[in-house]
Order: structure tokens, then C-alpha cells, then sequence
């Protein structure tokens, strides 16, 4: 079993800046619960990759079918002669087309967003905690207890809990 | 300038945040919101009556005729439409520009969005004149009588358009609020406001995968409503455009309507900007600057409209088409010529007033500047509308068009009812977003 250290900052700055000082350094694995975003270049390994190819996908798979499905209905099901114009066109296929892949786009990104966000009718304790803790505009980093062996990551740690910035919680896993 | 120290906003922490939006919430009891309500309701009740009418006795009750079959209803779809415009540009584009001001103000954009779109969409619902019937028209069509809606019309195009920007603005707002009601449904007293809210954000813990998640679903979907923007108004101007009526049939409809939709939408958003400073005491998140910046955003988009009258007037004349030209000079001199230069004062030279900095920000003539641009964009819609369909090629189809008791009824009824949405909207829901407006406030600390 892994031990984990929770540490609970009282202020996002404080946090902000003790996050980028270490992990920009260390990369210990971790986890962190906050009300705002860190934003941080060498973060950027962690950027959601997979939620734009969904909706890539998505949206080409809505071109594909507005496409056909107006070739269909107006070239082959029900082919209207409109004064000698084409059945089917591609240039007047194109509204209906955009906006069907911006809808089928918008709309499979936010169920996989949601279905990515594992929703729960009934949640562990420890996350009510975790969630009551965020909406009092605290965050809370979760760590791998190894992290204390470190000298660099000891070192801002014991520094924050001399400023009374943060809480230290163990766990065992 | 004296003023200026005075009305910087604050820099607030996520907890003071969290608090204002709490006593937002509170001000539902207040007497100016209960009074504001109610306002808007009975304004509302305009519109119910002019529906009961349309649908009760039909639309003989309309001032509409065989020369003039579009008149008020479409006027009005097309200023609400217009009117949607500058939620998304607030929220979407703005936020891919990283444009951080927004911060405090896009939640009432986007809020106003959705309400707009939902007011314009009462009125070619009811002209159909049997709106129950809709559903029927709409779905089971092709079984009933093996023909498909033709999705070579502007007017389908239409459908898809508005329906698809009302469905992406909603789930846009919705994405925006899930970290604001997390925060939220542990906050607020009242039990059921906390399952609302609660269902809405069960899942969001804040983590730093959901974070990153987030990031990535926002700025696709901000990514995609972008091109939505544009397209859905260039696809209302296609109504016109694709037509031949003399004065629709015009290339430059497109870029000349999305002008006009983000110019009255800014207008109609520094209206209702200045009504949540005063209802919800906000003046520290919509501050003076923020104001300021919006007005700017009107001036720039009212000066590509003025280019776009031009444009329009130069190549009607340049064309030499002599059914253009008579449209143009009958818009000018005709029946309608005082909607015209009406609209033309209103539209190009009052907004001229924001130039001077003084007046950006003083809330008050901003106000009245929006209100009058609010007035002249209705009457563009009018003076494009009914002047040309009044002049048609046939003198046989040359009629006039006067608005009735019931078709007022319903535009005016249309105000009280966004206004009524909006309100009960912000009644239950944030009215800005706390961690957006947070994250601004510490980028503002570290580069002052």
C-alpha cells in the first residue's frame, strides 16, 4: 500500500507558486484538487488529447452523414426538378453540413466530458470532504509520500507549514 | 482623470467571490428585483394577449398582405437573432482571444444568448399561424406524403442554424457554470437550490484531470461557436439574399448582418450590464472599464455597419440596376423615408458620442446611447423589410404595410418576456463565474 500525503493550502496563490516551484522540477505522481486552474507549461503533458479527437471524429462523421443524407432525400428518394437546377449540389449542401458537425461536435465532446468525469450518484467520503474543502477556496495537492525523502520538496514544505500555510494529512491507501 | 482610482474594480479572493454571488442571490427579495419582475411579467402579458389573438382568430389580424407577407414578425426575429450575437462573442470569441475582462461579464452574455434566441423563435413559430400543427410539418413529413423538406432553402437552413446555435449557446453556458455550481451547492442555505445544483455538478471535484478536461472541452466548444456566429446570421441574411427582391438581392447581406447582429448586441448587453450593477449592487465586477471596454466593441462593430450602408448605397448606384436604384431612392423618399434616416441617425451618427472617453464611461449616456442604437437597429430591420417588399416589380404588388394593435402587442410583449427569462435566470443561477473571475484577479495582482 502507497502512503499519501494531503496537503491543504489555504490560499490558491500560495498553492499556485508551490506547485509550479516544485513540479516544475520534480516529478513526483500526484494529484491536485482546486477550485481555479494551474496553468503551467511543463503541465502541458496533461492536456486532455483525447476529448478534441472525439470531437474531430464526431464532426467528421456529421459531415459524412448531412452530406448523404441530403444527397439521398434530394438526389435519389424524392429528386425535385426546381427549374432544371442539380438534385444535389455540394456548394448549397454546405450550411446544413457545418451545422450539423458543429452540433454533433459540441454535443459528443460534452457527454464524453462528462462520462470522462466519472459522475456518481453516491461519492466516497473522502471526496465530499475533497469537494467541501474546494468550495471554502481551499486546494489540496495529493502526493506520494515518497516526496518526503526529497530534500527540495521537504525543504518548501516544511517552509509553508512554518508560514501556517498549509495542513499536512497522511493517508494509507 | 479623478474618476478612474474610484471606479477600478477590486481585486477580490474566490471566498469574497463566492459571498457577492451568495448576496446575489439574496437580492432576489429585494424590492427593485420584485418590482423589476413583476414589470416584466405584465409586459409579458402584451404578448400573451397578441398570441391568443393570432392563434385564436388568425392572422387576418396582422397588418401583413400579398405584396408585404414578411412585415413585423420577421423584423423582430431578425433583431432578436441580432441580438444573440454579442453573448457569443463575449464568451466565445473574446475567450480565444484571452481577453480576461470578460471574465465578470460573460455569464449575462451568454445568459442573454440564450434568452434571445428563445424570444426570436416565438415569431416564425406563430406565423405559421397554426403553430400547433409545427411538429406535424416538421417531423413525420416525409411519411405522410413521400416529400422531404427541400434543405435547399435559406428558410431550412434557418432552422438548423438557430436551433443548432440555441443547443451549442446552452451547453457553452452550461460547461461555464459546472465549477460555479459545485462551489455553490455546498454554499447556498436553501435546500433545493442545492440539488439543482447538486445535479447539475455531482461529478466536479475540481481535480486536476477534470481541470485539464475542461480546458480542452471549453476551448473546442468556444472553438466551434466561433464560425457559428458568423454563420448563423449570414444564414438569416440568406432569407433575403438568395431572393430577388429588389434590395435583398445583395452580396454584401452577409458580412452587413453579422455587423448589425454584434452592434445591437453589444447595445442590448450594456443595457442589461447597466440593470445588473444597479439590481445586484456589482459595481466592483462590472466595473467602469469593463463597461468602457463593451462600448468600445459597439463603436468598432457600428463603424463596419456604416461601411456596409455605404457599400450598399455605392454599388446599388454603381450598378445601374434600375429596380436597385428605385428600391433605394423609394427607401430614402417613399412611405418609409423617415424610418430610414431615423435608423441612419441613430445607427451611424449617435454612435459616434462613443468616441469621447467620457462618455464610454458614464454608465448613464452609454445607456442611453445603447437604447437609442437598440431602436435605430429595429428600425433597419424594418426599413430593409417592408420598404422593399413594398416596392415589387408588379405596381399590381405595390402596397403598404402599417403594424396592428396585435402584432405591436407581441414585439412589445417580446421585451417583458426576455426580460422575465433573464431575471429568473440570475434568480437561481450565478451571474458571474467565481473561478473565472478569480483566476483574472490574481493575473491582475501579478502584473501590477
Amino acid at each position: 500500500m502507497n502512503k499519501i500525503l494531503f496537503v491543504v493550502f489555504h490560499d490558491f496563490e500560495d498553492f499556485e507558486f508551490f506547485y509550479n516551484k516544485i513540479f516544475s522540477k520534480r516529478n513526483f505522481n500526484h494529484e491536485y484538487y482546486s477550485p481555479m486552474r494551474i496553468n503551467s507549461d511543463f503541465h502541458l503533458d496533461n492536456r486532455s488529447r483525447i476529448l478534441p479527437f472525439i470531437a474531430l471524429i464526431a464532426g467528421m462523421l456529421a459531415i459524412a452523414l448531412a452530406l448523404f443524407f441530403q444527397f439521398w432525400t434530394s438526389g435519389v428518394d424524392y429528386p425535385l426538378n426546381l427549374s432544371g437546377k442539380p438534385f444535389f449540389s455540394l456548394l448549397i449542401s454546405i450550411p446544413i453540413t457545418f451545422e450539423f458537425m458543429v452540433f454533433l461536435s459540441v454535443l459528443s465532446i460534452l457527454l464524453f466530458f462528462l462520462l470522462i468525469s466519472k459522475p456518481r450518484v453516491i461519492r466516497p467520503e473522502i471526496e465530499e470532504e475533497i469537494k467541501k474543502l474546494i468550495s471554502e477556496g481551499k486546494s489540496i495537492l495529493k502526493v506520494d509520500a515518497e516526496a518526503v525523502n526529497d530534500d527540495f520538496f521537504r525543504r518548501y514544505l516544511l517552509e509553508f507549514m512554518d508560514e501556517q500555510k498549509i495542513i499536512v494529512h497522511k493517508n494509507y491507501e | 482623470m479623478p474618476d478612474d482610482n474610484q471606479n477600478n474594480p477590486k481585486s477580490h479572493s474566490i471566498n469574497d467571490l463566492t459571498d457577492i454571488v451568495k448576496k446575489s442571490l439574496d437580492y432576489k427579495s429585494s424590492g427593485i428585483f420584485k418590482f423589476l419582475l413583476s414589470l416584466s411579467i405584465i409586459i409579458t402579458l402584451f404578448a400573451v394577449v397578441g398570441v391568443y389573438l393570432t392563434t385564436s382568430k388568425g392572422l387576418k389580424l396582422w397588418g401583413i398582405n400579398n405584396s408585404i407577407p414578411w412585415a413585423l414578425d420577421i423584423t423582430n426575429f431578425v433583431f432578436w437573432i441580432g441580438i444573440s450575437h454579442a453573448g457569443s462573442l463575449i464568451s466565445a470569441i473574446l475567450f480565444l482571444f484571452r481577453q480576461h475582462w470578460r471574465a465578470g461579464i460573460h455569464r449575462i452574455a451568454e445568459a442573454m444568448t440564450i434568452f434571445a434566441l428563445f424570444t426570436a423563435i416565438i415569431y416564425p413559430v406563430f406565423h405559421t399561424g397554426r403553430p400547433w400543427l409545427t411538429i406535424f410539418w416538421v417531423l413525420p413529413f416525409p411519411i405522410q406524403s413521400g416529400v422531404w423538406v427541400n434543405f435547399k432553402s435559406p428558410l431550412m437552413w434557418d432552422v438548423f442554424a438557430i436551433l443548432i446555435y440555441l443547443i451549442s449557446s446552452l451547453i457553452f453556458l452550461y460547461i461555464g457554470l459546472i465549477p460555479d455550481l459545485a462551489i455553490l451547492s455546498q454554499k447556498v442555505k436553501s435546500v433545493f437550490l442545492r440539488k439543482v445544483y447538486n445535479f447539475f455538478s455531482a461529478f466536479w471535484l475540481g481535480s486536476s484531470k477534470q481541470w485539464n478536461n475542461y480546458r480542452a472541452t471549453y476551448l473546442v466548444i468556444a472553438g466551434l461557436i466561433t464560425p457559428l456566429v458568423l454563420s448563423v446570421h449570414s444564414i438569416v441574411s440568406f432569407d433575403f439574399a438568395v431572393s430577388l427582391v429588389p434590395g435583398w438581392h445583395t452580396t454584401i447581406m452577409p458580412p452587413y448582418f453579422v455587423a448589425g447582429a454584434i452592434f445591437s448586441g453589444c447595445a442590448s448587453l450594456i443595457v442589461l450590464l447597466a440593470i445588473c450593477r444597479l439590481l445586484f449592487k456589482l459595481e466592483d465586477i462590472i466595473s467602469v472599464d469593463v463597461m468602457e471596454k463593451v462600448n468600445k466593441l459597439m463603436l468598432v462593430s457600428g463603424l463596419m455597419l456604416a461601411y456596409s450602408y455605404l457599400t450598399e448605397f455605392f454599388f446599388v448606384f454603381y450598378g445601374a440596376n434600375s429596380f436597385e436604384n428605385q428600391s433605394l431612392i423609394y427607401r430614402m423618399t417613399g412611405d418609409y423615408r423617415f424610418v430610414f434616416w431615423i435608423m441612419l441617425l441613430l445607427n451611424i451618427i449617435i454612435p459616434q458620442l462613443l468616441w469621447f472617453r467620457k462618455i464610454r464611461r458614464n454608465i448613464s449616456l452609454s445607456l442611453l446611447v445603447s437604447i437609442l442604437v437598440l431602436i435605430g437597429m429595429w428600425l433597419e430591420r424594418y426599413s430593409i423589410i417592408v420598404p422593399n417588399l413594398a416596392k415589387d416589380y408588379l405596381s399590381s404588388n405595390q402596397n403598404i404595410y402599417f403594424p396592428t394593435f396585435t402584432e405591436i402587442s407581441i414585439l412589445i410583449g417580446s421585451f417583458g418576456l426576455f426580460m422575465t427569462l433573464f431575471l429568473i435566470f440570475f434568480r437561481y443561477f450565478p451571474i458571474f463565474s467565481i473561478y473565472d473571475l478569480s483566476k483574472f484577479n490574481i493575473i491582475k495582482k501579478k502584473y501590477e
